[in-house]
C-alpha cells in the first residue's frame, strides 16, 4: 500500500475520530447550565463587554447586571462561578481578552482570602468538580491545556482535556444527555442566573457557626501571586479593575479573623496601584446607609445561605457599587429610581394615558404569593384568589388618552394562543398581535408583535405598548419571591 | 503500572514513536529496556532489583552450562543454582508466609507465626517460568547460551508480557528483539485492533462483572439461595476470561507493532469441546511450559498408562498451586487433573457408547452438548479459584444446588429485584449481557478466521465505511462504556501471580 495514501488515510480516520469525539464530548460531558451559560457569554457574543463581574460565589450573588445596564446602559456580564479561585479567574479573564474584550474588570476578593491546593485532582472532588465545569466549557486551545495543566495535577489533565474520559458514565443518564442536546444559549441573561429568596433555614445557618468551617481562610503567597497576574493581565488589555469584597455576614467576619486578613491584604492591594473596596469596613456602612455585618442583615433578609445576599441585599449592594463602576466608564449622567425597583412605587409610576397594559403572571410551583403585593395585583385588575391558585394568568387593560380603563379581558385559563381568534381579547381590537405560550409548562412567553418576552421563572411579567408609538416601552418581571424584588431580565 | 491507564497510554505512544524514530536501530535495546525497567519500576521500584538478580544469575549461568558443555557435573550444578536462585525467590515471596502458618496450624505450636511483611512482586511467576525456561534449555542444549547481556536483560523484562505473559521461550523472543523491524501498516494494524479489542475485554466486560462477582462473593453467607451464586459464578468465567485475555491480547498487540509476535495465550477456550481441548486454548503458555519443563521430564506418556495419569495429575496440581498460595487453588488443580483422567477413561470407552447411542460426533447438537458440558465443568471449578478458602468455596457449592424456583418469583424481592442490587443496576447488567454476546460472536469469528489477522483480512473485503465504523465503535465503547474503577483502576487478576 503506498505510504502516501496510508497517511492520508490515517489522517482522515484522525480527523473522523477528533470530530466524533468532539460530539461525544459536547452531548455526554458534564455540562454544569449555569456555568456554560457564562462560560458562552465569553465565546459566543461577538460585542465587547463593557464590565465584566468576576469572582466566586460573592461575586455572583453580589452584583445585579441586570440592574446595573438598566440605569448605565452598559454591557454587563457575570463571569463567577462557587469556588472560583484567582487561577481560574486569571484564565477566564485571558479568554475574555482574547475573544471578547472588556472594558472594565470589577474582580470580587473573597476568594483571596480562600486558599486552595496548588493542584487538583479527583482526590478532592469538589474543588475537582470546579475545575472540570469551566475547563469542560473552554474550547480547545492552548489556552485550554495551559489552563489545565496549571491547575490540575497529571493525572487528572487527560480528563479534563477530553471531558468524556471524566464523565464517560452519563450514557446511563438519559435526562443529563437531552438535556445536553436541547441546551440554548441565552445571551440576555448577562451569566448571572443567581439571585436567591430571603433567608436561610436555621439548620443551614448553624452549620456555618460549626468552628471548623472557618479553617481554610488565608491568603497565601499562590493567591498574591495570581492576583498579581490578573492585574497585570487587565493593565496589558488596556482595561481598568476594580477590587471589592462583597459584603459578608458578621459571624464569619469575627471567627474567621476576616478584618485582620484584610488589613494585611488592603496595603498588598493597593500597592498594586487599584482601588479596594471593601464593603464591610465599618466606616464605610454608615456612607451607604446599610449594614451587612449584624444580625440586622440576616434577620432583614439581606443575606442568604453561606454569607451570600439575598435578592434584597444584592440590591443593595449593586447600588453601593455603582457609583465607582459609573466612574470607571465615564457615566455622569444617571438615575437610580429607588420606585422603580419597588413593585407598588412601579405600578404607580406607569403612565397609563394612551397605553395598554399587558399583564402576564406566571406561578408554576404555586408559590406564595407576598402579602405586600396583594394591593398592586388587585389595582391591575388581576383576580387574586384566581392567580393564588393557578399556575398561569393574563390580563391586557386598555387606556384611553385620559389614563381611564375603558376595557380588560382577564383569564386564569392556561394559555396557548393566538388572541387574533380569541373571542374576547379579539373584540379589545388590540392595535398589535399577540400570542400567549406556556413553554412546556416551564414559563410563560408573551410574544407581542412577533417580538418575545419571556417570564422564564415564576413571577409578574409586565409590558407597556404606546399606542400612538405602537411599540412596548416599558417592561417589567417582579419575581414570586417573599420580597418581590424586581428582576432585571431584559 | 498498569495497561489500563492513561500512565501506560502516555507511556507506550512515547516509547513506539522513539521506537521508530531511533536512528541507530542498533540500541534499540537500549530503549526497551529502560523502558521496560521504567514500567515495572512504576509501580514499586525496588522490586525491579529481583529482576536483576535473575537476570545476572541465568545470563552468568547459562554462559557457564555452554562453557562446560561436557561436564554434565558442572552443569548440573549451574541448574541447580538457577532453579533455587529463582525458585528460592518465587517461594520466598509467594508461599513462605503461607505454608509458614500452615505449619504452625498443623503443628499447633505455642505462638503465633511470624509472617515476613512483604508485598508480592508483580510478575514474579511469570518472569521466572519465563528464565528458567531460557536455563533448562541451555542445559538440555536445545538452544544456545545469549551472549550479549542487554539483549538477555531484555528477554526477561520486555514490557508488554513482563507481568502477566505470554511466558515466552528464548528462542521465540530474543532472534525477534533482535531483528531491526520497520514500521508496517498491516502490523500496526493488527496490534491496534488487537490492543483494541483486549481494552474491550478488560475494561467492559471483566471489570464490569467484577463488580457483581465481587458483591456477591463478598456475602456470600448472607445470600439465601443460589441464584444469585450462580450466575456470579457464570459471570467470573468471563471475568477471568475478559481479564487475562485481555492482557494478554494488550501484550501481543503492543509488541505486533513494534514487528515483535508474541505467542498466542488464548485461542476462545470455552469454544473448548473438552477438557483436555480447554488446555490447549486456556493460559497456552503456561500450559506447553508444564508440558516441556513438567510433564515431559516426569516421563509424559512414555511410562504406561497409571504413570502418565500420575504425571498429568501432577502437572496439575503443581499448575493450581503456581496459580497461589491457597489450598482453593491446589483444588482447583486437582479437579482439573480428576476431570482430565475421568475424560481419557471415557474416551476409551467413549466409542462403544456412540455407537449405541447413534450419536454423530460431528453433529451440531453433540458439539455444542460437549461445549455446553465442558464449560459447566470449567465454571464449577472455577468455585475454588475464585473462593478465598475451602470453607467458602463448598458454601458456595451447597447454595449453587439449592435452587429454589419460587424465590424467582416473589414479588419485591424476587431474582429480578435482588439482581439489580449487587453493584450493577438494570442498565448495566443489560449492557455486561450485550457486551458478552458480541465477544462470543467476535470469539467466533476470531477461531472461524484463524485469528484476529484473519478476521482483519475478511474485514477488508467490506468498504472503507464500514471497517472504519467497526474500529470507532470499537474505540468508543472501551471510551463510554470502560469502567474506570471506582476512583482506582481495576487490577489485572493475573497480577497477583
Amino acid at each position: 500500500m503506498g505510504k502516501y495514501r496510508i497517511l492520508i488515510k490515517s489522517m482522515i480516520f484522525t480527523m473522523i475520530f477528533l470530530i466524533v469525539l468532539s460530539v461525544t464530548n459536547t452531548y455526554f460531558a458534564y455540562h454544569h447550565p449555569v456555568t456554560r451559560n457564562k462560560i458562552d457569554q465569553i465565546f459566543k457574543v461577538e460585542e465587547k463587554a463593557d464590565i465584566v463581574i468576576i469572582g466566586n460565589s460573592h461575586a455572583d450573588r453580589s452584583f445585579n447586571p441586570y440592574i446595573i445596564d438598566n440605569i448605565l446602559g452598559t454591557e454587563s456580564i457575570v463571569l463567577a462561578t462557587p469556588g472560583q479561585n484567582l487561577k481560574q479567574t486569571y484564565f477566564l479573564l485571558e479568554e475574555v481578552f482574547n475573544n471578547r474584550g472588556a472594558e472594565l474588570i470589577v474582580l470580587e476578593m473573597f476568594s483571596f482570602i480562600h486558599a486552595v491546593p496548588e493542584k487538583i485532582s479527583t482526590d478532592n472532588e469538589h474543588a475537582f468538580n470546579n475545575y472540570r465545569d469551566i475547563a469542560n466549557e473552554i474550547p480547545v486551545s492552548l489556552l485550554k491545556l495551559e489552563m489545565v495543566t496549571s491547575l490540575v495535577k497529571p493525572e487528572s489533565v487527560m480528563e479534563l482535556m477530553i471531558p468524556i474520559v471524566n464523565s464517560h458514565e452519563l450514557w446511563k443518564d438519559l435526562d443529563k444527555i437531552k438535556s445536553n442536546v436541547t441546551y440554548k444559549f441565552d445571551p440576555n441573561s448577562k451569566g448571572s442566573v443567581s439571585l436567591l429568596k430571603r433567608s436561610m433555614p436555621q439548620e443551614n445557618a448553624d452549620q456555618y457557626r460549626n468552628d471548623d468551617y472557618f479553617h481554610e481562610y488565608k491568603t497565601t503567597e499562590d493567591n498574591k501571586e495570581w492576583f498579581k497576574k490578573i492585574v497585570e493581565l487587565i493593565n496589558n488589555n488596556d482595561a481598568h479593575i476594580i477590587t471589592v469584597m462583597a459584603p459578608i455576614f458578621s459571624e464569619f467576619a469575627v471567627k474567621s479573623n476576616y478584618f485582620e486578613l484584610i488589613d494585611r491584604n488592603k496595603a498588598y492591594i493597593l500597592d498594586q496601584g487599584i482601588d479596594y473596596f471593601d464593603m464591610n469596613e465599618e466606616t464605610r456602612i454608615a456612607e451607604y446607609n446599610f449594614n451587612f455585618m449584624d444580625e440586622e442583615a440576616y434577620k432583614n433578609d439581606k443575606i442568604n445561605s453561606n454569607q451570600h445576599l439575598s435578592n434584597q441585599g444584592s440590591y443593595e449592594a449593586t447600588r453601593a457599587i455603582l457609583p465607582k463602576i459609573a466612574e470607571y466608564m465615564g457615566i455622569d449622567n444617571y438615575f437610580w429610581n429607588e420606585n422603580e425597583y419597588d413593585f407598588d412605587s412601579y405600578l404607580n409610576s406607569i403612565e397609563k394615558k394612551g397605553k395598554i397594559l399587558i399583564v402576564g403572571y406566571f406561578n408554576k410551583d404555586k408559590k406564595e404569593i407576598p402579602s405586600e403585593a396583594f394591593e398592586g395585583i388587585e389595582k391591575l385588575g388581576m383576580n387574586l384568589e384566581k392567580i393564588k391558585n393557578n399556575s398561569s394568568g393574563f390580563n391586557v387593560r386598555y387606556y384611553n388618552d385620559n389614563g381611564v380603563d375603558v376595557k380588560q379581558y382577564f383569564t386564569e385559563e392556561k394559555l396557548d394562543a393566538d388572541f387574533k381568534e380569541h373571542p374576547v381579547l379579539s373584540e379589545l381590537e388590540l392595535p398589535f398581535d399577540l400570542k400567549i405560550n406556556n413553554l412546556n409548562n416551564k414559563s410563560m412567553v408573551i410574544n407581542v408583535d412577533g417580538k418575545m418576552y419571556n417570564t422564564a421563572r415564576d413571577g409578574l411579567m409586565i409590558l407597556v405598548y404606546d399606542i400612538e408609538k405602537q411599540k412596548i416601552v416599558d417592561k417589567a418581571f417582579f419575581d414570586l419571591t417573599e420580597s418581590l424584588i424586581r428582576f432585571m431580565w431584559y | 503500572m498498569l495497561f489500563n491507564s492513561i500512565d501506560f497510554l502516555v507511556f507506550y505512544i512515547v516509547v513506539i514513536s522513539l521506537y521508530f524514530l531511533i536512528p541507530f536501530k542498533r540500541f534499540r535495546w537500549v530503549l526497551l529496556l529502560v523502558s521496560s525497567y521504567v514500567f515495572y519500576m512504576w509501580w514499586k521500584p525496588v522490586y525491579i532489583l529481583l529482576i536483576i538478580i535473575s537476570t545476572v544469575i541465568d545470563y552468568t549461568a547459562g554462559i557457564m552450562m555452554e562453557k562446560y558443555k561436557d561436564d554434565l557435573k558442572r552443569k548440573r550444578i549451574l541448574l541447580l543454582t538457577s532453579l533455587v536462585v529463582n525458585l528460592g525467590l518465587l517461594f520466598v515471596f509467594k508461599y513462605f508466609n503461607y505454608i509458614g502458618s500452615l505449619f504452625s496450624q498443623i503443628v499447633n505450636t505455642t505462638g503465633e507465626f511470624s509472617a515476613i511483611n512483604i508485598l508480592l512482586p508483580m510478575g514474579i511467576s511469570f518472569y521466572t517460568f519465563q528464565t528458567l525456561s531460557y536455563t533448562i534449555d541451555v542445559y538440555r542444549g536445545k538452544i544456545k547460551a545469549e551472549r550479549h547481556l542487554g539483549y538477555f536483560a531484555l528477554y526477561v523484562s520486555f514490557f508488554p508480557q513482563l507481568v502477566a505473559g505470554p511466558i515466552e521461550r528464548s528462542d521465540r523472543l530474543i532472534p525477534q528483539l533482535k531483528k531491526n523491524s520497520t514500521f508496517e501498516y498491516n502490523r500496526f494494524r493488527e496490534g491496534l485492533v488487537t490492543m483494541g479489542f483486549g481494552f474491550f475485554k478488560k475494561m467492559v466486560i471483566a471489570d464490569r462483572a467484577a463488580i457483581f462477582v465481587n458483591s456477591v462473593f463478598g456475602q456470600v453467607d448472607q445470600i439465601n439461595d443460589g441464584w444469585e451464586i450462580l450466575i456470579a459464578v457464570v459471570l467470573f468465567s468471563f471475568q477471568i476470561y475478559g481479564d487475562f485475555s485481555g492482557y494478554s491480547d494488550i501484550a501481543i498487540g503492543s509488541a505486533k507493532i513494534m514487528g515483535i509476535d508474541l505467542m498466542v495465550n488464548f485461542r476462545q477456550p470455552y469454544f473448548a469441546k473438552s477438557i483436555r481441548e480447554f488446555w490447549s486454548r486456556w493460559h497456552i503458555s503456561l500450559s506447553t511450559w508444564f508440558r516441556d519443563y513438567l510433564y515431559i521430564p516426569l516421563g509424559g506418556n512414555r511410562r504406561g498408562a497409571h504413570r502418565t495419569y500420575l504425571n498429568i495429575f501432577i502437572v496439575f496440581v503443581i499448575s493450581g498451586i503456581w496459580h497461589g498460595a491457597n489450598m482453593t487453588f491446589f483444588l482447583w488443580g486437582m479437579l482439573h487433573g480428576c476431570y482430565h483422567y475421568i475424560e481419557t477413561l471415557w474416551e476409551r470407552r467413549n466409542p462403544k457408547i456412540m455407537e449405541l447411542l447413534s450419536i454423530n460426533e460431528e453433529s451440531v447438537t453433540y458439539r455444542i452438548s460437549r461445549m455446553v458440558t465442558t464449560f459447566i465443568l470449567v465454571n464449577f471449578a472455577w468455585i475454588f479459584f475464585r473462593a478465598n478458602t475451602i470453607k467458602e468455596a463448598i458454601l458456595i457449592c451447597k447454595k449453587i444446588f439449592i435452587l429454589d424456583i419460587s424465590r424467582i418469583y416473589v414479588v419485591g424481592t424476587g431474582l429480578s429485584e435482588r439482581l439489580f442490587s449487587y453493584g450493577l443496576n438494570r442498565l448495566e447488567m443489560k449492557l455486561l449481557l450485550v457486551a458478552i454476546t458480541a465477544l462470543i460472536a467476535i470469539d467466533y469469528g476470531i477461531d472461524h478466521y484463524g485469528g484476529i489477522a484473519g478476521v482483519l483480512e475478511r474485514l477488508q473485503v467490506e468498504p472503507l465505511v464500514s471497517r472504519w465504523v467497526v474500529y470507532m465503535i470499537l474505540i468508543f465503547s472501551i471510551i463510554v462504556f470502560g469502567v474506570y474503577g471506582s476512583g482506582e483502576i481495576q487490577e489485572f487478576i493475573y497480577f497477583q501471580f
